[in-house]
């Protein structure tokens, strides 16, 4: 199993990295989901895996019975899921206000830090004479 | 203290040269300073030569050990008198030689800085406040040789030799750094020689120190900038590229050799480099017709003259080149002033066009004649002296660097000798010039003159300075007490008998020079020679390319590119670091089971789908079914924490997809399919390699994991049974209200974008 989640793993890295690697905008917060759900398996995984054995303390002990799962890597990912979330919304957000703003979600396109001036009317020198 | 206020009062004149007016009696009023400080300078030297030098020294870095020293002993003093006797002279010929033109403030300001920072090199006592001092002069020097800052040459020669001294400026840092390693010690005067033969860095003290010393003083082959100077006006070449700044590598070399000069590579690296200078120097400026150019190349093999004899370092090698110091700077200062002069006088400098001058500038003919003099060694001048001593040296020292050191000056003394005769070529024959000629005024006159009388009266007089400054000074560099007796005329010997040879082939040489040195010149001008200005060309030209090259191929300002090189710098570290690892990777893994495989399965297949479809519902399906498909394996490998975390967030995730993206234009993958080969190809390879990761992280524990302290205390301690939740809200509260404020500052960044209609104009 750690083989195949492994694989798992690397397989949501590389989609998601191509992703990354792509010119169009919305296929950049695709790639930035994969890797965020790559990230937190992998962490899971290298932790080890314990099947069906969660962190709890059972009733009447005192202390976490041992072949339990890790905890702390749970604790790391549960926060690593609500940020990556909160990453995710605002990539999101950036990336309609970039394509309302800029006319075009083509990455190439994003070659200037402020929008064009509006246009105005050229003066020729006939119109000065 | 006094050390303090003379070097002061220098820096103090330099607003005074700003802001005075452009009169004939600003250059004397300016000289009177560094006077003032010469005389002071004299009123020390019996405390030298008693050997109970004036130190003064202040806290700099007291945590490093790096201290403002001064010491003020007979090296440092023989050195001082030079750069403040000659300083004023050179303030007094300055103003004249600019006449009232622009920019003459400016010039004297820049002169007077230059000769209070070369006064800090030769007083400091501290490696650290002799490096600020160096590079103060490099920095000064490139000034002064921009001084004419509109001529492309004078900018181009200035940038030439501040990078070439600028670099060994900084192999000298390193080297006076390490060299105070080795040493125990950044005061000079407290470091020992066997404390720095017995450190393993000694070497590399060694070689960055000469590296340092060699730049500056224009050694082979770092010796090209020193010609290029002089694009300098005439009082900045007399004085830096001549009299004292081309001199502080030597004065280096000198100051360290009782340090360094027991080390096994001094000799030979310090004997060989000054030989190649000296015979390289005398070589070429046979060739040149430009008086400057001339008066530049005899000056770098002066300066291999000095550094061959300090390398030698015997006893007898090291007063020749305390006496060589003091001529040379005489005789050189007094021709080059002169060359200035017969500039002024004429409106040329190119020997072949002048001829018959000496009617016309009779005070000039008389430098000239002494200073040439002194160029070819031979008669009545200090610098004569200090070359027969130098043949003894080579005599005596029988070994054979004292051969080649022997063979070098017999050589370079018959070719300095031609110079010189080149030198008083434009005084003989017919009268030619392109102008009229007329002697200089006697502010142009009264610096050369009086450096030309005195490298005569000095040889006629020794007794004046051989106890007073050469002997202290000969005796700081040999670190040991030296008796010092100079004598112009040592009756008839082996050294005179080769001095008379020598200046006799050079006498002969100097008349043929023309018809002689047009094959070598015709060798030297030839498109391939590598000569040295050519060669910093090319590095200089080549470094540009380089630089343009990388910023093309790696600055390409394109996101996707920066991403590309990140990860395939990734990759290839992370198998750098896992084949050094070379560890196997553990293999009792749990068996799948079928349902177990079809999770993953279908994690693959909704990223696939991602990748693949161009359609925005089937790319929002598929990241859904990632999403849940993790949360899958959570549920199963006993994290049902996180898998309702997963399944909460993964539902806001697919929402905030849909509502978004409909408000995107359709999924268009854009560039040719080359580039989605190649970013494939990047991206497969850090998947490959982070899969290689996890399993090799699998089963390879390094340290206790603090997890168990988790289990155990979770409940005793905080009274709770889900370990992941008491760490959440109770060991870790603080990491988890700062999630909070994460989730809640992008959750402003969301409305603010979302709200915003259009940007303010």
């Amino acid at each position: 199993m750690e083989l195949l989640l492994a694989v798992t793993v690397g397989w949501l890295y590389a989609c998601g990295l191509y992703l990354l690697l792509r010119r169009t905008l919305a296929q950049v917060v695709i790639g930035l989901a994969l890797l965020t759900n790559g990230t937190n398996l992998l962490i899971f995984v290298a932790a080890g895996l314990v099947r069906g054995e969660p962190p709890l303390i059972g009733d009447g002990e005192e202390v976490l019975a041992a072949g339990t799962a890790d905890p702390l890597p749970q604790a790391l990912i549960l926060t690593a899921i609500v940020i990556g979330f909160a990453i995710q919304a605002f990539a999101m957000a950036l990336a309609y206000r970039v394509y309302r703003s800029v006319g075009s979600d083509d990455i190439d396109a994003l070659t200037t830090t402020e929008p064009p001036p509006p246009p105005v009317a050229v003066q020729t020198a006939e119109g000065d004479a | 203290m006094g050390l303090v206020v003379a070097i002061a009062a220098v820096f103090l004149a330099v607003p005074l040269a700003l802001l005075l007016p452009a009169r004939r009696w600003r250059g004397l009023l300016l000289a009177a300073v560094p006077a003032g400080v010469f005389a002071y300078f004299v009123s020390l030297l019996d405390r030298a030569a008693e050997g109970r030098p004036l130190t003064w020294s202040a806290e700099w870095f007291p945590s490093l050990g790096v201290e403002l020293a001064l010491r003020a002993d007979g090296l440092a003093l023989l050195f001082g008198l030079l750069i403040a006797g000659i300083g004023a002279f050179i303030l007094v010929y300055a103003e004249a030689y600019m006449a009232g033109k622009p920019g003459a403030g400016r010039l004297e300001a820049t002169l007077l800085a230059f000769m209070g920072a070369m006064l800090g090199v030769v007083f400091a006592d501290d490696v650290i406040t002799l490096f600020v001092a160096w590079e103060l002069t490099s920095v000064t020097s490139f000034l002064l040789i921009s001084f004419e800052q509109e001529k492309l040459k004078a900018r181009k020669a200035a940038v030439q030799a501040l990078l070439v001294t600028g670099a060994g400026g900084l192999a000298l840092l390193a080297g006076l750094v390490v060299l105070g390693q080795a040493a125990g010690t950044y005061r000079i005067s407290a470091m020992s020689a066997e404390a720095v033969a017995g450190s393993s860095l000694a070497t590399g003290a060694l070689v960055l120190v000469l590296l340092g010393a060699f730049t500056k003083s224009a050694q082979v082959p770092f010796h090209f900038w020193l010609p290029g100077a002089m694009a300098a006006p005439t009082p900045v070449s007399a004085y830096l590229h001549s009299a004292t700044m081309v001199k502080a590598g030597v004065y280096l070399l000198a100051r360290l050799h009782p340090v360094l000069g027991e080390l096994e590579g001094w000799r030979p690296a310090v004997v060989s480099v000054g030989a190649a200078t000296l015979a390289v120097g005398a070589f070429v400026a046979v060739h040149e017709r430009d008086l400057k150019r001339i008066l530049a190349f005899t000056t770098v093999g002066a300066l291999g003259f000095l550094t061959m004899l300090l390398g030698l370092g015997t006893e007898l090698a090291i007063k020749a080149a305390m006496v060589f110091v003091v001529g040379h700077a005489l005789y050189k200062g007094a021709l080059f002033m002169a060359a200035g002069a017969i500039d002024h006088g004429t409106g040329t400098r190119m020997v072949d066009e002048l001829g018959g001058l000496r009617r016309a500038m009779p005070w000039t003919f008389a430098v000239v004649a002494a200073g040439s003099v002194g160029l070819a060694g031979f008669g009545p001048v200090l610098a004569f002296i200090g070359k027969e001593a130098a043949l003894e040296a080579g005599l005596e020292d029988g070994g054979a660097a004292g051969g080649w050191a022997l063979a070098a000056i017999v050589a370079s003394g018959a070719l300095f000798t031609a110079a010189a005769v080149v030198l008083l070529r434009p005084f003989f024959g017919a009268e030619r010039a392109p102008g009229h000629p007329h002697e200089g005024s006697a502010g142009l006159l009264a610096g050369p003159l009086a450096l030309g009388a005195l490298s005569i009266g000095l040889a006629l007089a020794p007794g004046v300075i051989e106890g007073r400054l050469i002997a202290p000074a000969a005796a700081a560099v040999a670190g040991e007490p030296v008796k010092v007796s100079l004598k112009l005329w040592h009756g008839f010997n082996t050294a005179l008998g080769l001095s008379a040879l020598s200046v006799g082939g050079g006498v002969l040489l100097g008349l043929g020079v023309r018809r002689l040195t047009a094959p070598t010149g015709r060798l030297m001008g030839a498109r391939w020679f590598p000569s040295g200005p050519k060669v910093y060309d090319w590095l200089y030209y080549g470094m540009q390319r380089l630089a343009r090259f990388h910023t093309v191929w790696v600055q390409r300002g394109y996101l996707r590119g920066y991403i590309a090189v990140v990860l395939l710098t990734f990759v290839g570290l992370a198998w750098a670091a896992l084949v050094r690892w070379g560890g196997s990777i553990e293999r009792d893994w749990l068996t799948p089971a079928f349902y177990e495989a079809a999770v993953a399965a279908t994690i693959v297949a909704g990223a696939t789908t991602a990748i693949v479809h161009m359609s925005r519902l089937a790319a929002v399906t598929a990241l859904g079914a990632v999403g849940f498909g993790v949360a899958i394996v959570y549920a199963l490998f006993g994290a049902p924490d996180l898998a309702l975390t997963q399944i909460v967030m993964e539902t806001l995730t697919v929402m905030l997809f849909v509502l978004v993206f409909y408000r995107l234009p359709k999924l268009v993958d854009r560039g040719p399919m080359r580039r989605r080969l190649r970013d494939g190809a990047i991206a497969l390879a850090v998947g490959v390699t982070m899969t290689v990761l996890v399993l090799a992280s699998l089963g390879h524990q390094q340290g206790q994991p603090i997890s168990s302290y988790f289990g155990e205390t979770a409940y005793l301690e905080a009274f709770g049974k889900n370990v992941v939740n008491v760490i959440l809200v109770d060991f870790r509260a603080l990491d988890t209200l700062g999630e909070i404020v994460v989730l809640g500052t992008a959750a402003f960044g969301v409305f603010a974008l979302l709200r915003v209609r259009r940007w303010s104009r």
